[in-house]
């Protein structure tokens, strides 16, 4: 070993006792991975804004709008102009290759720019021409550019077309911003993939279109017999999206090409470093393999996978990226690293390294309010590993294992992983896990299993075989990545913010932000005269919030596939290949839709408070506490700290408080068995949050569990409100439990803090691992981890009352630290740096 | 009058002389790369920063 | 059944005996130790806490406290100086209604000790089985001193155990001879604190002699009960190597094995419970030992073969 390693190592050993992990991690990673993860820009907006230097992407408004131009008046249905137009875009845009970079592909023409598709929302244009640091230089003349794109399209646009499709009154309620989050469109949302299909190593983009060739000969001489029949109209239109699929394939074999002729003229004319231009040679050959045919190692595995992830995101925004890497790509990696042994397993890393990265950098210009509910990030990806199989054996493998190790050594925030859990994963697998958190990644987060494969037979009808797939399609909810299990769009527009519920039921539906009736019109709150009345409004008042937004998007799904097409993402879906039908018809799919619950544990800590405050102490009338909210609590303020302090909270293992959440999710699970999607499969909740408890806190007003206008909402799903959960972890835990995660809800989001003096050594190893055999004991589908820091201490220090559960540990000895003496904690947020506290 | 295809940075297609790439190097505050966008042989250069006559 | 006064029913505990443990601490107990990290456990009486950071000084405390021991808001001295602590409690005059508790809107107010049986300890301590079940893990008997309420304490541990609860007894050792076997005879393991071996120093800092103490010890060791000796270190009082050289030979000479021991490094967290109390405490100013301090300590009973920890983790594997 040369002293540079040793030097190395020993700095790396220093870094990490001191918890200093980013540097670490840069010592430690190769010098390619170093300098691509460094390379990378920054896309996450902050505060709505994007990072200086990021600059919104013209050049594919530009393709794509002077092709719409030229195809305004071509007779081909707008299907196959969709795909024309897509394919022109691929076909003239610009390419690159990254230095040092081993895989190729992103959306946008250079590597500090976003890309913006104009024919979305015209809203979103508007932003793009207000935008006050996007707009690359020079401003003016760019500016007139974005002018005349906007112009064109507007109404014009997808939104547009979708607009009159809505019932007026619904659309004003959800535009209000009160209830809901964003619009309803199948080209902006969360697309599962049917990788079933596409992913198994079966086919390449040349095999579907040789499939497609024949099924359109079979289909054209059809249509060419005698006798004319009915089911013509039916025949066109499967011709059209076979050849609307066609051309998108076609498009995306060309732009892999491009890229590999970019590589081979690079690799013999300009690069003079003789490993670079191997490199080159190989991304080429790699390209000139992948899409078209399927992929025979590890590196054509990960580049077929962002060419599709790549396309799919040129199709529609999507703000998701559900993927089951380790699944997928696990036989590639297994072939190379332990078999033919073609790659070394730091080699290896480098790929897998560099694949998370190009996810990292992935950016496709999103409204405001959707970048403000996603602060510094550009969508939620939440990669899924671990699981099982079809047949239901352990699926971890070495790449489930080499994706830990590459995450912590790229230390990206986006992709993060949800790890698959159940009882037969192997200890080393658990190690890796453990290793990620110590290191204060904040994932994966762990997914009970079982429950969530029952949970999808229980709610959508997924068969054992499919649902044992799952990946997460978003965040949080589980989905099939099969024939007809995949979801090819989900709208985030099924969002509610539940805090609603409860603050319309004391003003009969009507809501005092936004200043009009949304709500149903329940009688007036002072006039209920017990607890059972007032139930009865709260579960009126659920209904009537959950069927608009499900209206709303059921009339969006039903015209996506003529409104709003996806013929590349058809053209990988096999129940697409078969039918002719677009991905977003409901028809073939089973459905798997859910409702996502922003601020929803403030109804349960509110009602228990109503219960106890007014109807079993009898302290306060409902007309009271009616108009104290009324009046945000000014004037009330004793009575307010009553509504704080002296109801018990959910989270603390207090069977009443619990026995209402449990109550209220029976209600919503009962009603969601009436609510139907398009497909007529049922709609559960699913209570989690983004960044909504921020987005939020200025449009709920005052709720009876103590909150003003303007005060942040909890952190979301079922985690107890900041501070409020008194009793440690473990009744937390407990709380969870009474809830039945297979029948009550979709899934539900639960975060805990752990002290890293608790989880350092093998002693803390242990306890993780019983910790986390208790978890699943328990039957909770969720848990994520985050590691209480300094940062955290030092927001303690500064409001004490949303962190009254954070307890710190010294041997033998907890303490709440918001307790503890200023110049103490000072002393201990010291030794959490340093890895002591 | 200038044409891309008089360009050292143009690179024609064999099967289309009258298309081509015109390939670059690029490089920004993070990273460099290099870049291709596809170009007509006979587009018009006179206006372009990046043409540098080919040394034939 | 009688109830008796619990201050703290703490889930999650991870260092009072094996795996994931609830320990209740009972309020109570005959030895004063002057670095003492739970002084609200000392008094059996209830007790009120005064925590100034909550307190808005609104004045509703003062308004019902029936023996006037409350300082009315703006008094002059603006709460009793007592050696250096400012106190807004009349300690000498209270009695304990706890009527200020009750009254108070921001919880600045708290009673130290509720009173409970033994049925609803057990049931609040049966929460957490699941992480019992998977960590060797269960109820931890502790405080003050927990052989101070020995009916209670008896009956505790045996329902726990009919229940099929791992029970650990946390005790001083300062306990009658027959009382002790009696608790001890139905503990899984014994967590035996042990301070210092000269007597004379023992009643300097605990205000008691540890005849009777050494006599327990050795009795547990004899009987081979399982023993967990528990070892706070604090400065100034049993920090040297002499000290702990002394003690790991006498471990070493009982009449049978001691099954670990736990050095636990002084730490000045608790201070603010003093204030609370309105007490003042010797070791205010003291700081804590960082416990990578304790390692040379830790040696003398490893090179004694005793399996040794610091800190005590409920999830050391020897």
């Amino acid at each position: 070993m040369s002293t540079t390693a040793e030097t190395i190592d020993r700095d790396v050993e220093e870094l990490e006792k001191n918890q200093e992990w980013w540097w670490a991690a840069e010592k430690k990673r190769s010098k390619r991975l170093d300098y691509l993860r460094k390379a990378i820009w920054k896309k996450g907006a902050i505060g709505g804004l994007y990072a200086p230097g990021v600059k919104a992407d013209l050049e594919r408004a530009q393709l794509h709008t002077e092709k719409a131009r030229e195809l305004e008046f071509s007779p081909d249905p707008f299907v196959i102009k969709f795909a024309k137009m897509l394919a022109h875009v691929l076909d003239n845009k610009t390419v690159f290759i990254t230095d040092h970079a081993q895989l190729v592909g992103y959306t946008g023409s250079l590597p500090h720019t976003v890309a913006w598709d104009p024919s979305c929302a015209s809203l979103l244009n508007h932003e793009v021409y207000n935008d006050p640091t996007a707009i690359p230089d020079p401003v003016e003349e760019n500016q007139a550019i974005i002018e005349e794109i906007g112009t064109y399209w507007a109404g014009k646009s997808d939104l547009d077309k979708m607009m009159p499709v809505f019932d007026p009154e619904d659309l004003a309620k959800m535009l209000s911003g009160s209830i809901g989050w964003g619009v309803p469109m199948s080209r902006g949302g969360y697309s599962n993939k049917d990788y079933e299909y596409i992913m198994t190593g079966k086919r390449g983009f040349q095999d579907i279109i040789d499939e497609l060739d024949k099924k359109i000969d079979e289909l054209d001489e059809e249509i060419h017999k005698p006798v004319a029949n009915k089911e013509i109209a039916e025949m066109v239109d499967k011709l059209n999206h076979w050849e609307a699929m066609k051309i998108t394939l076609e498009a995306g074999i060309g732009i892999a090409r491009r890229y590999a002729r970019l590589a081979r003229i690079t690799a013999g004319e300009l690069e003079t470093d003789p490993l670079r231009q191997q490199e080159l040679l190989k991304i080429a050959e790699t390209c000139e393999r992948v899409p078209a045919h399927p992929p025979r190692n590890l590196q054509e595995s990960f580049q077929f996978d962002i060419f599709i992830q790549m396309l799919s995101r040129t199709e529609a925004i999507e703000g998701a990226w559900p993927a089951r890497p380790d699944y997928y790509h696990g036989a590639y990696y297994e072939r190379d690293v332990n078999i033919d042994k073609t790659l070394t397993p730091e080699e290896a890393l480098d790929l897998i390294g560099e694949f998370m990265i190009r996810a990292a950098e992935v950016c496709q210009f999103k409204p405001k309010w959707s970048r403000e509910g996603l602060q510094g990030i550009d969508g939620t990806w939440v990669w899924t590993l671990g699981g099982v199989d079809a047949n239901g054996d352990d699926a971890c493998n070495d790449l489930t294992i080499a994706f830990m190790k590459a995450a912590r050594l790229v230390r990206v925030a986006n992709p993060t992983f949800g790890f698959r859990w159940h009882p037969a994963v192997k200890d080393e697998v658990m190690r890796e896990i453990f290793e990620c958190l110590k290191q204060g990644l904040g994932y994966p987060n762990l997914r009970h299993d079982p429950i969530l494969i029952a949970n999808s037979m229980h709610w959508h009808g997924h068969p054992i075989e499919e649902a044992r797939l799952w990946v997460h399609q978003a965040c949080m909810s589980p989905c099939p990545p099969t024939k007809h299990g995949f979801q090819p769009m989900r709208m985030a527009n099924a969002t509610a913010n539940c805090a609603k519920i409860i603050e319309y039921v004391f003003t009969s539906g009507y809501d005092p932000i936004v200043n009009m009736q949304v709500g149903a019109e329940t009688p007036d709150a002072a006039e209920l005269t017990d607890f059972e009345q007032f139930f009865n409004a709260w579960v009126e008042q659920m209904k009537a919030i959950f069927s608009i937004l499900v209206r709303a998007v059921n009339r969006a799904r039903l015209l996506a596939p003529s409104l709003t097409p996806r013929p590349f993402l058809s053209a990988i879906s096999e129940r697409c290949i078969e039918s002719g039908l677009d991905a977003c018809d409901s028809t073939l799919e089973r459905g798997n839709a859910w409702i996502t619950a922003f601020t929803w544990v403030e109804n349960i800590d509110s009602l228990a408070a109503v219960k106890k405050l007014v109807f079993d102490e009898k302290k306060y009338t409902l007309g009271e506490l009616k108009e104290a909210l009324e009046k945000n609590w000014e004037g009330f303020e004793q009575m307010r700290l009553d509504f704080v302090r002296k109801a018990p909270k959910w989270g603390n293992d207090d069977d009443e408080v619990d026995a209402i959440m449990v109550r209220c999710l029976r209600e919503a699970a009962r009603f969601s068995k009436e609510l139907k999607c398009p497909s007529g499969n049922n709609w559960p909740i699913l209570p989690e949050n983004v960044s909504g408890n921020i987005h939020y806190s200025n449009i709920v007003g005052a709720l009876p569990n103590g909150r003003r206008l303007g005060d942040a909402l909890y952190d979301g799903g079922i985690s107890p409100g900041p501070g409020l959960d008194k009793n440690g972890p473990t009744a937390v835990l407990k709380s969870c439990s009474k809830i039945n995660h297979i029948s009550d809800g979709r899934a539900f989001l639960l975060n805990q803090r752990l002290s890293p003096s608790q989880l350092s050594g093998e002693n803390g190893f242990r306890l993780w691992k019983a910790y986390v055999r208790s978890w699943a004991d328990l039957g909770i589908d969720h848990i994520q981890f985050n590691m209480v820091d300094d940062k955290t201490l030092r927001a303690a220090q500064k409001e004490p009352e949303k962190y009254q559960e954070v307890i710190v540990r010294v041997a033998g000895y907890s303490a709440h630290f918001v307790d503890i003496s200023r110049k103490t904690q000072d002393n201990i947020i010291q030794r959490t740096i340093q890895g002591l506290g | 009058m200038a044409q891309c295809k008089d360009c050292e940075r143009f690179y024609v297609l064999e099967e289309d002389d009258s298309r081509g790439d015109c390939i670059q190097k690029g490089k920004d505050e993070r990273q460099a790369y290099f870049y291709t966008k596809p170009v007509r042989a006979e587009h018009e250069a006179d206006g372009c920063d990046s043409f540098h006559p080919r040394k034939n | 059944m009688k109830a008796t006064l619990i201050t703290n029913i703490q889930k999650f505990s991870v260092n009072d005996g094996p795996g994931f443990r609830t320990t209740v601490f009972l309020k109570g107990c005959l030895l004063r130790c002057r670095w003492c990290h739970n002084p609200e456990t000392i008094s059996s009486r209830q007790e009120v806490l005064w925590k100034q950071r909550l307190c808005v000084e609104c004045g509703a405390c003062y308004e019902v406290c029936p023996e006037q021991a409350i300082l009315p808001v703006n008094s002059s001295e603006n709460g009793v100086q007592k050696h250096g602590i400012k106190d807004r409690i009349d300690r000498s005059a209270c009695n304990s209604c706890l009527e200020c508790v009750e009254s108070c809107p921001q919880n600045a107010l708290v009673a130290a000790g509720q009173p409970m049986t033994v049925d609803q300890t057990l049931e609040e301590v049966e929460k957490d089985k699941t992480f019992y079940e998977n960590s060797g893990g269960g109820l931890t008997i502790s405080g003050g001193e927990p052989t101070l309420h020995h009916r209670f304490t008896l009956e505790l541990m045996e329902k726990a155990r009919y229940n099929g609860l791992h029970v650990c007894l946390d005790t001083s050792g300062y306990c009658d001879s027959d009382r002790f076997r009696r608790l001890t005879a139905g503990a899984d393991i014994v967590l035996f604190d042990f301070k210092l071996m000269n007597s004379g120093e023992h009643q300097r800092f605990t205000g008691v002699g540890n005849e009777e103490i050494l006599a327990n010890l050795e009795w547990l060791v004899y009987s081979n009960i399982e023993t967990w000796i528990r070892i706070p270190v604090v400065p100034g009082v049993n920090d040297s190597g002499d000290v702990h050289a002394t003690m790991a030979d006498y471990l070493i000479s009982l009449s049978g094995d001691i099954d670990r021991v736990d050095l636990l490094p002084f730490h000045n967290w608790c201070e603010n419970k003093y204030e609370w109390l309105g007490l003042s405490w010797d070791f205010a100013d003291v700081n804590s030992i960082d416990p990578v301090e304790l390692e040379q300590f830790a040696e003398y009973y490893r090179a004694k073969g005793i399996f040794t920890t610091i800190g005590g983790s409920g999830f050391e594997v020897n």
